[in-house]
């Protein structure tokens, strides 16, 4: 607990305790206004993340199923030329945002609604199915880049969470109690040197008047 | 500018994302490999989001590896529809409240 033989029992001493007691007092009321919000800021990005999870991966599962047929009906060695062939043009724009001082990333995603013409691969070799996949390909990776946002978002935010409340903690269990204490140590020292004094005056009157 | 996105899976993840677009494309191979091409992509200052399937992203043990916030690396399900066993969110709620809750959202 406590270790009040550090400090100098001091009057001085007491009245900067006491300073530091409500600073302490405050940071930690301010902390956890910050973990409030936070967990706000987290609890709603967990539903956005858990919806936006369900989306992503049942398009991704849809897609694959599209994909599988196109495999077999097109020929893997042909599917992986045509890919080939693609043009690589899948471009995200990334930024960061703060949310409560979080660094958070923001994607932004620069695709639109592609024409067959314009993938890149020959259509005299390809078949619609193949459109098909790589269509439902790219709306997929939509979803994905969106989920991609929202979970490390997430995560960025949990992490912070977890610290400021470690801190609220810090100050709540150890720093507050121990200055209360050590003030507590310092005002009954200084009680019992006046006591001691007031004593001794009364002693000395005492011895006074029997003179 | 970070605008660059990668994968590292299966055969039919990577030809799926090729399809759509995606520049950077990496088969799993073994683990070594695996790790030499996530490094490198993670590495690469223009890259934005990494996908990792399924079973790459638990070999590699992911969800332990102290990241950055970019690049984004995040587990995808493989094109047999493995699902990343460890879910990054479920662990994350589960962490920050300290029991394991269920988060809907209403459509």
């Amino acid at each position: 607990m406590a270790m009040p033989s550090a400090t100098s029992q001091t009057r001085m001493e007491l009245i900067n305790l006491r300073k530091k007691l409500v600073l302490a007092q405050r940071g930690k009321d301010l902390l956890q206004e910050k973990m409030d919000a936070l967990v706000m800021e987290f609890f709603y990005i967990a539903r956005e993340v858990t919806y936006a999870k369900k989306v992503a991966f049942k398009s991704l599962e849809e897609a694959h199923r599209l994909l599988t047929v196109c495999l077999g009906v097109n020929g893997t060695l042909e599917t992986l030329q045509h890919m080939r062939e693609v043009k690589k043009d899948f471009k995200v724009e990334i930024s960061s945002k703060l949310i409560m001082g979080v660094e958070t990333p923001l994607v932004t995603v620069h695709a639109r609604e592609k024409k067959v013409t314009e993938r890149g691969y020959g259509l005299y070799t390809s078949n619609p199915l193949l459109d098909k996949v790589a269509e439902k390909f790219e709306e997929t990776l939509k979803y994905l880049c969106k989920l991609a946002e929202l979970e490390s978002s997430l995560l960025a935010i949990a992490e912070e969470l977890e610290k400021t409340k470690r801190r609220v903690n810090a100050l709540e269990h150890v720093i507050i109690p121990e200055v209360k204490e050590t003030i507590r140590m310092i005002e009954m020292k200084l009680g019992e040197i006046e006591r001691d004094n007031f004593v001794r005056l009364k002693r000395m009157k005492t011895l006074r008047e029997r003179r | 500018m970070r605008q660059k996105v990668g994968v590292i899976g299966d055969l039919e993840t990577i030809i799926g994302f090729g399809l759509a677009g995606v520049g950077e494309l990496y088969t799993a191979g073994t683990m070594e490999e695996n790790l030499a091409n996530l490094k490198k992509m993670m590495e690469d200052p223009e890259m934005g989001i990494i996908f990792v399937t399924a079973s790459v992203a638990e070999e590699l043990e992911l969800d332990r590896m102290k990241k950055e916030v970019f690049p984004i690396v995040i587990p995808i399900p493989d094109s047999r529809g493995r699902k990343p066993k460890v879910d990054l969110t479920e662990k994350a709620v589960t962490r920050t409240l300290g029991t394991k809750v269920v988060i809907r959202r209403e459509e």
